[in-house]
C-alpha cells in the first residue's frame, strides 16, 4: 500500500521495523502487512481453539486415526458455512479465511482442509442487484483462484413465511402478560399479513424491528446449515459487536440467552445438533477490523456500513462531517450499546473485551423452582421461568375503588365504549386476537419476547411454528457466480 | 366582573373515553407507567405504587413480628419515601415491626448537613426516632477531610466503604438486627450493567438479591424498592407533598460509573422498561463452574465470618477495607494538614459548601 508522506517524522512499523505505519492499534504501530498477519493469526487463533474446529480446518491426512480414504472424505466434508452482511467484519473474515485457503493450497498441494459456502440474505428486493454486483466483483478480483472453495449462494428471507407449514397467531394478555396462542391451519383468514415486511411494520419501534428482522437472518442462516449439512457456521462478529450484543441482551430481558448465544463449544440444539457456531473475530476490534477493511481494499465491497478510520494514520477524510442519521430517540438498544462502546473505547480501552469475557464466564441459568424449561414459541430460546408470573408478581393490576358519581358514569361511558368497538369492529385483527385470548391456549413466550411483544401495536403478532417440519422445509437459495451481472 | 370568553373555570369538561385511568377506566390518566406504560390515575397510582412494595415486603418475608428495623433515612426521595410508606404500611398490614430511622453524617458541609435538617423534620411529620452517626465519631475524619486529602476522583470509593459499615455500626449500637435502604430499581438495573462493564464476576450473580446477609453478620439488609422505579418515587413524593432534599451529592459521582449512568438513561429514554428488564436478566445470570489448570491454582478460600484484626468489622480479609482506606489517608494527613483542627471548634468550609455557596451567587 502506498501512503502518502509528506510529514518528515514517518512512523516505522514496530513489528517488522522496515515499512512505515499505517495504522496505530493497542499502543502498537503497524505497517499494512504487519497488521493484516495481527489480524489474521486472531482469527486463525480462534478456528484452531479446539479439536473439533482443528478437525474441519487442517488438511488431513492418513495417520494413526484414519486411513487415506478417510482422510480425504474428512477434507471434502469440513463444510462450513460464512454468513455475509457486506460490513466491514464478515467480509474481513472471508478474506482470511480465502488467504487461508490459498496457503493450505501452496503447502499442500492444492489440497485444502475445508471448503467455504458464503450465505447472503436479504429482504429487500432493491438491495438484490448490488448484491449479485458485489459478489461478481469480489470473485473476480479476489477469489479467483479459490472459485471451487467458495461459493456464493444468496437466500431471500421472505420465505420466512412462505417456507412454514403452520402458522400460529400469538397474542398478550395485557392483564396478566399470559400469552395465547392458537395454530392457524385456515390460512386465508390472514392472508393479507404473511409477508415479512408487514409483520416487521407492526413494530413500534426500530429496536424491535431489526430484532425481529435479526431472527427471522439468523434463523434462515442455521436453518440453511441444518439442511445442507454444515460442520460450523462461522459469524463475523468483532469484539465489539459481541460486547454490544450481550449489553443489548441484558437491556432486553434477554440476559438468560447470553451464554447460549456466546456458546461455541456445543451443537446447536436448537439446530438438530448439527453444527457448531464459531466467532472467530473475537478477539478483534471492529476498529481494528475496520482498518484491515481500508487497508486491504475491502471497502470498495461494502454495503450500507460507515467505515471507522479512528486507528489508521492516514485518515479517509472522504466525509469528515459525519451524516448523524438518527437522533437518540431513534436508535436500536444494539445501536445505543455500539455508541457507548465506540466512545468508552479512548478512555477505558478494556471494558470491550472485559464485557466479552464476563459474557463468557456466564453459564446457562437455573430453572426456576417446578418450572419445566421450555422453548420460546417466538425466538426459540429456552426459557427457564415464568414471565408471565414474574411480572405480575412485581406489578398491581387493581386500582383504587370507584368513589364518585361521576367516576361510576365514567366507568359506564367506557364499558360502552368498548363494547361498541367489539360489535362494530370490522377489523379482522381485533376480532381474531379476542378470539385467540378466549380459545387459544397458554403458550411460551421468554420474557425479552414477551416485552417484544407489549410494543406491538395490537399486541399480536403471527408467528410460523417451529417445528421438524418447518425446519425440513426446504430453503430456496441461488448460486451466485462471477458471470452475474 | 370581566370573565375572558374561554375561560375553562366553570366548565365541565366531560373526559374522553381514551383519557381515563387504564385501571379504574374511571378518573383522568394522569401519570404513565414505565413499568409496563400502562396511563393510569393518581389514587391508581398511590394504590399500585404502594401494593407493589407491600407485596414486595410479603412474598420475600422481609419483616418479622416484633422485628426493629432501621431505614438508612438520607433525607433524599428514595430514603423518605421508604420511612413513609414503611410507617404506611406497617399500620395498615399491620406488620407489627418497629421502625428506627437512621442517619449517617458524613461530614459535607453544605449538602449532609442540609439533608439532615430533612430527616430531623422527617422524625417530627412520621413520628419516628431518630439516630445520627457521624464519620467523624467512628473514623474520626469527615468527608470534606477526606476529600480534601485524597482528592475529588475516589470521593465515592471512600464514602462508599465508610457509609456501609457506619450503618452497620450505627444499627449495632442500637441492636437492631435489620437495616433497610432506599435502593430502588434504577440503582440495581445500574448495578448490574457496572458488574458487566468491569467483569466484576464474585458480585455478579448476587447483584439483584434483595436482602443481603452474612453468615458472621448479625445486620441484614433489605431494599423493598428493588422494583420501583425512580421516576415512580419521585412522583409519589411530588403527589404526596413528601419534604425531602433534593440536592444531588456535591462530590461527584465516579467518572466511570457516569458513564453507565448515562447509558442507561439512553436505554430508557427508548425502551422505557428496560429496568426491568435488566433486572430480569440480572436475575438470571449464573456463573460457569471453575474448571482448568488456572483456576485450580487460586482457589480462594472465602470464610464468610472472618473479621477484621483491627476494628473487628466483617472482612474477607486480614484488615477490612475501610481500615485499609483509613490507614491510607492518615499517612497522607500527616504530611498535609497544614491547619491543626480544635476539637470542639465548628467545622471547616468544606468544598461542597463552597460549591453551594458559588451555586447561589446571583449577578
Amino acid at each position: 500500500m502506498s501512503d502518502s508522506h509528506s510529514h518528515s517524522d514517518i512512523l516505522l512499523c514496530q513489528r517488522c521495523n522496515k515499512n512505515h505505519a499505517s495504522v496505530i492499534s493497542r499502543k502498537e504501530k503497524f505497517c499494512t502487512d504487519c497488521f493484516r498477519n495481527f489480524v489474521s493469526l486472531k482469527q486463525r487463533k480462534q478456528m484452531m481453539s479446539d479439536q473439533y474446529y482443528q478437525d474441519i480446518f487442517k488438511v488431513m491426512y492418513k495417520d494413526k486415526l484414519r486411513s487415506e480414504q478417510d482422510a480425504h472424505l474428512q477434507n471434502l466434508n469440513s463444510k462450513i458455512l460464512v454468513p455475509l452482511s457486506f460490513g466491514s467484519s464478515s467480509l474481513v473474515m472471508l478474506d482470511i479465511l480465502n488467504d487461508t485457503l490459498l496457503e493450505q493450497s501452496i503447502t499442500h498441494r492444492g489440497k485444502t482442509g475445508f471448503t467455504v459456502d458464503v450465505i447472503i440474505c436479504f429482504h429487500d428486493e432493491q438491495i438484490q442487484n448490488q448484491i449479485k454486483e458485489n459478489v461478481s466483483k469480489l470473485i473476480n478480483a479476489k477469489y479467483k483462484e479459490n472459485n471451487q472453495k467458495i461459493k456464493f449462494h444468496l437466500v431471500d428471507i421472505n420465505q420466512f413465511f412462505d417456507n412454514s407449514p403452520h402458522l400460529q397467531s400469538l397474542v398478550l394478555q395485557e392483564t396478566d402478560f399470559l400469552i395465547k396462542s392458537l395454530n392457524l391451519k385456515d390460512q386465508s383468514i390472514i392472508e393479507k399479513k404473511l409477508t415479512l415486511s408487514e409483520i416487521l411494520d407492526q413494530c413500534s419501534d426500530r429496536s424491535t424491528y431489526q430484532d425481529l428482522l435479526a431472527f427471522v437472518t439468523k434463523h434462515a442462516i442455521k436453518k440453511y446449515a441444518f439442511q445442507h449439512d454444515f460442520k460450523a457456521i462461522l459469524w463475523g462478529h468483532s469484539m465489539t459487536r459481541l460486547a454490544d450484543e450481550v449489553i443489548s441482551l441484558i437491556v432486553k430481558g434477554r440476559g438468560s440467552a447470553i451464554s447460549s448465544s456466546l456458546n461455541t463449544d456445543d451443537f446447536d440444539e436448537n439446530y438438530g445438533n448439527k453444527f457448531k457456531n464459531l466467532y472467530p473475530l473475537k478477539d478483534i476490534l471492529l476498529t481494528e477490523i475496520d482498518a484491515y477493511c481500508y487497508n486491504s481494499g475491502l471497502h470498495n465491497y461494502l454495503i450500507n456500513y460507515n467505515i471507522q478510520d479512528a486507528l489508521l494514520v492516514n485518515k479517509i477524510n472522504q466525509n469528515t462531517d459525519k451524516i448523524q442519521t438518527n437522533s437518540l430517540k431513534n436508535k436500536t438498544i444494539n445501536e445505543l450499546a455500539r455508541n457507548y462502546f465506540e466512545v468508552i473505547e479512548g478512555d477505558y480501552s478494556n471494558v470491550i473485551s472485559t464485557v466479552v469475557r464476563t459474557g463468557d464466564k456466564l453459564a446457562e441459568p437455573k430453572s426456576q423452582e417446578n418450572f419445566k424449561i421450555s422453548k420460546c414459541n417466538l425466538c426459540m430460546q429456552k426459557i427457564y421461568s415464568d414471565p408471565s408470573q414474574w411480572i405480575t408478581s412485581i406489578t398491581e393490576n387493581k386500582g383504587h375503588p370507584l368513589e364518585t358519581d361521576e367516576e361510576k358514569e365514567n366507568y359506564q361511558r367506557w364499558k360502552n365504549y368498548n363494547n361498541d368497538k367489539l360489535k362494530n369492529s370490522e377489523m379482522d385483527f381485533f376480532r381474531l386476537n379476542e378470539f385467540v385470548k378466549e380459545n387459544g391456549s397458554k403458550a411460551c413466550l421468554c420474557y425479552g419476547c414477551t416485552i417484544t411483544l407489549n410494543t406491538f401495536k395490537d399486541k399480536s403478532v403471527v408467528w410460523p411454528v417451529h417445528d421438524d417440519k418447518e425446519l425440513n422445509s426446504v430453503l430456496e437459495d441461488y448460486v451466485l457466480t462471477d458471470h452475474e451481472e | 366582573m370581566f370573565t375572558a370568553p374561554s375561560d375553562p373555570v366553570n366548565v365541565r369538561k366531560e373526559l374522553k373515553v381514551t383519557q381515563l385511568c387504564e385501571l379504574c377506566h374511571s378518573r383522568k390518566a394522569i401519570i404513565r407507567r414505565p413499568k409496563n406504560l400502562q396511563k393510569i390515575c393518581k389514587l391508581c397510582f398511590f394504590h399500585v405504587f404502594e401494593t407493589e412494595i407491600h407485596e414486595t415486603i410479603v412474598s420475600n418475608d422481609l419483616f418479622y413480628r416484633g422485628e426493629r428495623v432501621a431505614v438508612g433515612a438520607s433525607g433524599g426521595k428514595d430514603s423518605t419515601v421508604l420511612a413513609y410508606v414503611l410507617k404506611l404500611l406497617n399500620e395498615r398490614h399491620d406488620y407489627g415491626i418497629e421502625i428506627v430511622l437512621l442517619s449517617i453524617d458524613e461530614g459535607i458541609v453544605g449538602y449532609r448537613d442540609d439533608s439532615l435538617a430533612t430527616v430531623k423534620r422527617n422524625q417530627q411529620q412520621y413520628q419516628l426516632p431518630l439516630e445520627i452517626f457521624s464519620y467523624q465519631d467512628l473514623y474520626d475524619w469527615t468527608m470534606d477531610d477526606i476529600v480534601e486529602t485524597a482528592g475529588i476522583r475516589n470521593s465515592c470509593t471512600y464514602c462508599g466503604v465508610l457509609r456501609r459499615q457506619a450503618l452497620d455500626r450505627g444499627a449495632a449500637k442500637l441492636e437492631i438486627k435489620h437495616v433497610v435502604t432506599g435502593h430502588n430499581a434504577d440503582d440495581m438495573a445500574e448495578t448490574v450493567l457496572m458488574n458487566i462493564l468491569r467483569g466484576d464476576v464474585a458480585r455478579l450473580e448476587k447483584s439483584t438479591s434483595i436482602m443481603t446477609s452474612s453468615t458472621g453478620s448479625p445486620i441484614k439488609r433489605s431494599k423493598p424498592f428493588k422494583y420501583c422505579y425512580q421516576k415512580e418515587i419521585v412522583l409519589y413524593a411530588h403527589y404526596k407533598k413528601l419534604d425531602y432534599f433534593s440536592t444531588e451529592c456535591t462530590y461527584a459521582p465516579e467518572a466511570f460509573r457516569g458513564t453507565a449512568r448515562e447509558l442507561m438513561k439512553n436505554f430508557e429514554a427508548i425502551r422505557p422498561s428496560c429496568i426491568i428488564d435488566i433486572i430480569a436478566s440480572g436475575e438470571s445470570f449464573v456463573l460457569k463452574q471453575k474448571m482448568g489448570k488456572q483456576n485450580k491454582k487460586k482457589i480462594i478460600t472465602y470464610n464468610d465470618g472472618n473479621r477484621c484484626e483491627r476494628c473487628g468489622y466483617l472482612s474477607s480479609n486480614k484488615i477490612c477495607k475501610a481500615c485499609m482506606l483509613l490507614e491510607g489517608l492518615e499517612k497522607s494527613r500527616a504530611q498535609i494538614k497544614i491547619q491543626v483542627q480544635v476539637p470542639g471548634e465548628p467545622q471547616q468550609e468544606g468544598p461542597a459548601k463552597v460549591l453551594r455557596t458559588l451555586e447561589r451567587l446571583t449577578f
